[in-house]
């Protein structure tokens, strides 16, 4: 089950050129300790601030275990990287991502990532949606949010033939996928 | 005139939209490069009449990649293929069809190969110019 519960939402504007993300643009807020066992139980938050075309993106990560799963970080880099695409960056007239994509991707990987599972391609639509997509151990998994439609999946086992698709909304079954890929 | 099933097109790939195979640690293209319903694409044998070559549908463009595919791959997937000559591209045609299925999209993205590179590139490589361009 996964470990983590991410919000993300845009701040104040600030000036600062748009780049991938590095070490020095995360910041960690921990809960101040208390004499008291639900201190151990308490979630703890990480703020991950990335500045991005002249504004402050802020996305929380909420986790119920001690560490950072390491598919956090480089899907959050990789996301802001895809929002950087100006209109017709594959010069075939494609759109920019729409920015409520990446809170509503974030946040469905939050449901069925574990601490330990790889993070994901992330790869921009020419509709101005998103696609998170995995190929390892012989399949392929691909989890696509359209601009307009609800999240699809696709899956393939290039070693039993077992071929999978439709609707994203059945996330036990994503992340059975997924641990399967892992 | 009609186009045969050997004919190849070319369609340009941002490197936005190739992905890391970790089997092989090589770069693939992803079915998101197949999902226009009209899915623009270059004519190889009327870019060679006019005497154009296969770089030149970059334009120039250091996010560009380049792969191809054949009239006859699209056909299999229930494409229709067409030539539809734009102003200053007379080698322009379309791959016409609903590709709103993933193994249509993924189908053609099987059959797809490399032109520009002429071999799949190391994903380090792609990691790497997606990181200098901040992608």
């Amino acid at each position: 089950m996964a470990a983590v519960a991410l919000e993300y939402s845009p701040t104040q504007p600030m000036y600062r050129p748009s780049k991938a993300l590095t070490d020095n643009q995360f910041e960690s807020r921990r809960e101040t300790s208390v004499a008291s066992s639900a201190a151990f139980t308490k979630p703890r938050e990480l703020a991950f601030v990335i500045p991005s075309e002249g504004r402050a993106q802020r996305i929380l990560v909420t986790l119920t275990t001690d560490q950072l799963p390491t598919w956090v970080k480089p899907t959050i880099s990789a996301i802001m990287g895809v929002q950087t695409l100006p209109e017709n960056w594959d010069s075939y007239g494609a759109k920019k991502i729409k920015s409520d994509l990446f809170s509503q991707s974030l946040s469905f990987l939050g449901l069925i990532m574990d601490t330990t599972s790889p993070a994901p391609s992330v790869v921009p639509l020419g509709d101005g949606g998103l696609q998170l997509e995995w190929h390892r151990k012989q399949q392929d998994l691909e989890i696509a949010f359209p601009a307009d439609d609800t999240p699809q999946f696709f899956y393939q086992n290039k070693t039993t033939g077992v071929e999978q698709e439709g609707s994203a909304s059945d996330v036990a079954n994503l992340a059975q996928l997924l641990r399967n890929i892992a | 005139m009609s186009i045969r099933d050997d004919e190849r097109l070319l369609r340009r790939v941002h490197i936005a939209l190739l992905v890391r195979d970790d089997d092989t640690g090589l770069a693939r293209v992803s079915s998101g490069v197949f999902k226009d319903r009209e899915l623009s694409v270059h004519i190889e044998s009327v870019l060679k009449e006019i005497g154009r070559s296969a770089e030149s549908c970059l334009q120039n463009c250091n996010t560009l990649k380049l792969v191809s595919i054949t009239a006859g791959n699209a056909r299999q997937f229930n494409q229709a293929v067409c030539r539809k000559p734009i102003p200053n591209d007379p080698s322009h045609g379309l791959v016409y069809g609903s590709k709103n299925n993933p193994k249509i999209q993924n189908g053609l993205r099987a059959a797809a190969i490399w032109v520009i590179p002429n071999t799949a590139p190391l994903y380090a490589d792609i990691e790497t110019e997606k990181r200098i361009l901040g992608i």
